[in-house]
């Protein structure tokens, strides 16, 4: 019982980050979504307070559950318009091949630039 | 016109079933993929939307049907994104000490991303509207579907491939860094988050805490930097292309 409520206020606080964020996201003039904005202030608000246990916690389980979150927009990518059928080796090529090009280039540069911060370590 | 027969009672049984659908499929997928040593094809997001498209196909329901009952899910990555500063402050004095490789590469990852993405499309010829809404691909999905709109993209192509961007980031990811001899979790971890977003910060969670934290720091600041630059490079872009 006990975890449950804990959980619930957990869940609490992190929409209230959330919803101070989608306020925050309305007045800023770039497009940023809220939860993002809700995590910023969030993270500066413990930066001041150390954050009690029920809420890192409930943090814990949500992170954990991430890829649950994402399998409804997922589905979505074998229910494309017909109009873009046609585009498949296009996409496949960016989803595939752009992607492992970008991991490469950024992955192997931050390991370059980190090679002197790594090794003092 | 059928759906006015339908009544009430029924079509909340189906809306739940639908639902259900969802965490049986996560859950099989999770279990196979336990099973498995965690052979990353095997990734529980890729087996169970496979699964879960596969049986809606046969069962000829409509796409539109089951996103509407499985509107909880949208609405839960809100306060999961918001949860992802409690690792992110855990792990600040970490992030601190490499504060500058991480602002250079995360530069060069917001403009690498969309160039390798377009460059790689448009050698097999997709049409400008493809190009277009393939640019934000390595950006969290809130933040996708805004610039999208911004720059005129069809949203729903981006969606997706903002989703399989992060799976495919997600599985390669990892194995791809070690064999370039990247082995640092943190490193690893920041460069999961600049290219995979979401999918990858979960996908780095699960190899440790640290590596998570990176990823997460990565996926804010991607999703920001690439909503500021994304809209200005695309205005200098007909002159390479």
């Amino acid at each position: 019982m006990n975890m449950i409520i804990d959980t619930l206020k957990g869940l609490a606080v992190l929409v209230l980050f959330q919803l101070l964020g989608e306020g925050l996201a309305q007045i800023l003039p770039i497009p940023v979504p809220g939860p993002v904005v809700g995590m910023v202030l969030l993270f500066f608000t413990l930066r001041q307070l150390n954050p009690p246990d029920w809420l890192i916690n409930t943090a814990g389980s949500l992170i954990g559950l991430l890829s649950l979150f994402f399998i409804p927009a997922g589905v979505g990518i074998f229910f494309l318009p017909e109009a873009l059928q046609q585009q498949w080796p296009a996409i496949l090529a960016a989803i595939i091949g752009g992607t492992l090009l970008s991991i490469a280039l950024t992955g192997l540069t931050l390991k370059a630039l980190t090679r002197a911060l790594l090794n003092n370590e | 016109m059928s759906e006015m027969f339908i009544s009430e009672p029924m079509a909340l049984l189906f809306s739940a079933s639908l639902l259900a659908l969802t965490f049986l499929a996560y859950f099989a997928g999770l279990w196979t993929f336990r099973k498995a040593q965690h052979f990353s094809l095997l990734h529980p997001l890729v087996s169970s939307c496979l699964l879960i498209a596969a049986l809606l196909y046969s069962l000829d329901i409509d796409y539109a049907r089951y996103q509407r009952a499985n509107n909880v899910f949208y609405w839960l990555l809100g306060p999961a994104t918001v949860a992802l500063a409690i690792p992110l402050n855990r792990e600040f004095d970490r992030i601190r000490a490499l504060a500058l490789p991480l602002l250079l590469t995360l530069l060069l990852g917001t403009i690498a991303a969309p160039l390798c993405a377009l460059t790689l499309a448009s050698l097999f010829s997709a049409d400008p509207l493809t190009l277009l809404s393939l640019t934000p691909k390595s950006v969290t999905t809130p933040i996708a579907l805004s610039i999208a709109k911004e720059i005129g993209a069809l949203g729903e192509l981006t969606a997706g491939v903002v989703i399989f961007t992060g799976v495919v980031g997600a599985i390669a990811g990892p194995s791809l860094l070690r064999l370039l001899g990247v082995s640092d979790e943190r490193l690893q971890g920041f460069t999961l988050g600049i290219n995979a977003h979401g999918v990858g910060t979960a996908r780095a969670f699960d190899i440790s805490p640290v590596c998570g934290a990176f990823s997460s720091l990565a996926l804010g600041l991607t999703g920001v930097l690439t909503a500021l630059t994304l809209p200005t490079l695309l205005l200098w872009l007909p002159k390479i292309f």
